[in-house]
């Protein structure tokens, strides 16, 4: 009996613990990837939007810039313009080049003007700011990466040249130059100015702030803004993060694709997503690639976000499956109590010991065992009833025999002629059988 | 040396005729010649216990009565019944009494010539080589019971426990007393369950002066199978089959 209750008792605890679990862990399983799904999406989102906006951003600084730029270079050619006409009256005022260097030299050291310099007819700069420089422009540009621009001044095939601003390639000092043809005869008039103002003006368009205080304010890596030739123009990564170095070849393949694509392209791995967006601002008038921005964002925070639902859900499943053993415990006994309390009667029915009665409050529950409890209670009382009628029946068997009447009955055939003849004959007849046989 | 078993209950009803087959099938198993003659010309029925239908009785006792042929033109050799499981020697008769209805009316109008049955139970013996012949008789005493229980070397009286049952039994084992009857059996048949075996049994011996050769129960298996086949062959270890045995052995060591 005890054995039965176990078992029964068991097993629907086991099912029931079972089926909630599997649902539970499945439930959850579901839920973390998805989880994981949107938040990786939404890192992503987040640095396409990032990238994106640090794009613009360059793209306007860019824009600023040139314009401030070329602005300048109008300015500058003005200045070379004066230049030249000043050296042509200085010639025919028969200055000597010392006493016009010197004039040049106190226009340099008191305005914004870096350098001047104004060569004769052979390219040579027989007037300069710099004295202790003695320089002759090179039509070679393999000799003069940057000045040789300016030569064609000197042959008539040009009356102005603007250069953009750039690192010098004498030193490393950003410089800006602009020139004009001589007024009076072949020569390069050429001015000089140091540009540190562009690059303070980019910072002052505020990309780099930008970078920093985006960067500072957590949730990101590293943010890279590069130019056209993959330097880097402003980075920032989180303190004990990378170094600013240069583009790894990964970054330098995503860079590529995203200019080549005209749009956001990411990529993960070690824990980090980075999104690349490329810059665009015009060349020559040309909507082109300028350069792009890369934003890395962390994603081990997705991990950690899914190992806490992981904990939350074992938790939630643990207390689910305790409770429902419990629910199950008490439902399995209000099942396998009245099982339990009937085959008590079935076998008090067998051992004759039932009272059907015992089970009034069994047979008062309107499911089915009170069902199958009131059926029992009418089996057994009908078995009781028969076995009752049955021990009555048997009490009242007696061998009776009414010996009067039998001896009646015996004389009406023993007096009968046939029966004497036969009785007469008996032995006789009994033998003659027997000699018959085989 | 042949012996003649007279099988009787006073009533109808208690299960004779299933206990004659059924006795003569385990006598044949075990090797013996057995016939069984079914006096019950009224109301006859052990046929289809061993699977006779009218069609194959051409000849029954009638005939034989009536000196419309011998008596051994009417044993049909119903051996085939017995199986495979019976012993070489063993052979099973059957002398039925006609199932016709003409035949029977005949029967109750002129009556028959009783010395003329006791006849052919003799030729029977000799013509068929018994080793047992067996009488399936009428219910109640008439003249033909009265001469197979004359001629009996062994007579079993079955009986149901009840009191009709009680009374007309004490009149039937008088009786046989009086036709000095060499050996007498009484089995107890159809006997409820509820019934304490041995107190019955007790009782019966103490009121008849009478050996109770088997005691046998109500049985569902022999309900559910009714008369169509042998009951001892086909359920073999039944309690019911031990006792159909345990008469058999008491008619094998009567003397």
């Amino acid at each position: 009996m005890f054995r039965s209750r176990l078992g029964l008792r068991a097993r629907f605890l086991a099912f029931l613990a079972g089926l909630l679990a599997i649902a539970v862990l499945t439930t959850s399983l579901i839920l973390s990837w998805t989880a994981q799904r949107s938040i990786l999406e939404q890192t992503a989102a987040d640095g396409i939007l990032l990238a994106n906006l640090l794009a613009r951003s360059a793209e306007y600084a860019d824009l600023i810039t040139r314009d401030v730029e070329a602005e300048l270079g109008r300015q500058m050619l003005v200045e070379a313009t004066i230049a030249a006409h000043l050296v042509a009256i200085a010639e025919r005022a028969k200055m000597s080049p010392a006493e016009v260097n010197r004039h040049l030299k106190a226009i340099a050291d008191s305005t914004v003007l870096d350098e001047i310099w104004i060569t004769d007819p052979s390219g040579f700069a027989v007037y300069r700011t710099q004295e202790d420089i003695a320089f002759t422009f090179s039509p070679d540009p393999a000799v003069q990466p940057q000045a040789h621009a300016f030569y064609p001044l000197l042959t008539g095939q040009s009356q102005s040249v603007v250069q953009d601003a750039r690192v010098r390639e004498v030193d490393t000092r950003v410089f800006k130059y602009a020139g004009v043809a001589g007024i009076d005869r072949p020569r390069i008039v050429q001015v000089g100015y140091e540009a540190t103002f562009i690059e303070e003006l980019r910072r002052r368009v505020g990309l780099t702030r930008l970078v920093d205080e985006l960067v500072a304010g957590g949730h990101l890596v590293a943010i890279r803004v590069v130019d056209r030739n993959f330097l880097t123009i402003a980075f920032r990564a989180v303190p004990g993060g990378r170094d600013e170095g240069s583009l790894t070849n990964a970054e330098r393949a995503l860079v590529e694709r995203a200019v080549r694509e005209e749009g956001t392209v990411t990529t993960t791995g070690a824990g980090i997503l980075t999104v690349a967006a490329p810059i665009f601002g015009t060349n020559n008038g040309v909507r082109a690639g300028v350069g792009a921005t890369l934003v890395q964002l962390p994603t081990d925070h997705v991990l950690r976000v899914m190992q806490g639902q992981a904990w939350v859900a074992a938790g939630v499943a643990t207390a689910l499956v305790l409770l429902a053993l419990a629910v199950s415990a008490v439902l399995a006994r209000r099942v396998t109590g009245p099982v339990l309390r009937l085959t008590g009667a079935a076998a008090a029915v067998e051992a004759e010991t039932c009272n059907p009665a015992d089970l009034n409050d069994l047979a008062r529950r309107d499911d089915e065992l009170g069902e199958l409890a009131r059926v029992f209670q009418r089996m057994a009382e009908d078995v009781i009833l028969r076995e009752l009628r049955l021990r009555e029946q048997l009490r009242e068997l007696r061998v009776e025999i009414d010996e009067v009447r039998a001896a009646k009955q015996v004389a009406e055939i023993t007096e009968t002629d046939y029966f004497k003849d036969l009785r007469s004959k008996a032995s006789a007849l009994r033998e003659r059988h027997r000699s018959a046989g085989s | 040396m042949a012996k003649i078993v007279s099988i009787h209950s006073f009533r109808g009803g208690t299960g004779k005729s299933n206990l004659t087959a059924n006795l003569a099938a385990t006598l044949a198993a075990g090797g013996r010649r057995v016939a069984v003659v079914d006096t019950d010309i009224q109301s006859p029925g052990i046929h289809v216990l061993f699977g006779l239908d009218e069609d194959r009785m051409p000849r029954s006792l009638n005939d034989y009565l009536w000196g419309a042929c011998r008596i051994e033109e009417a044993a049909h050799d119903v051996s085939g019944q017995l199986g495979t499981t019976r012993a070489a020697s063993g052979a099973l008769f059957l002398i039925p009494s006609s199932i016709r209805a003409g035949e029977i009316a005949r029967v109750l109008r002129e009556g028959y010539d009783v010395g003329r049955l006791n006849d052919g139970f003799g030729e029977l013996i000799r013509q068929l080589h018994l080793d047992y012949l067996l009488i399936d008789t009428h219910p109640g005493l008439n003249e033909e019971t009265l001469l197979s229980m004359t001629i009996s070397d062994v007579l079993l009286l079955v009986l149901r426990p009840d009191r009709q049952d009680f009374q007309g039994t004490a009149v039937a084992v008088d009786v046989a007393r009086k036709l000095d009857v060499p050996a007498m059996y009484l089995v107890v048949n159809k006997a409820p369950r509820a019934y304490d075996a041995a107190a019955i049994r007790g009782q019966v011996e103490s009121a008849y002066k009478v050996p109770v050769a088997a005691y046998m129960h109500q049985s569902e298996e022999m309900l559910e199978l009714g008369s169509a086949s042998l009951f001892s062959l086909r359920y073999p270890d039944h309690p019911y089959t031990h006792e159909i045995r345990a008469i058999a052995k008491r008619i094998t060591e009567a003397a």
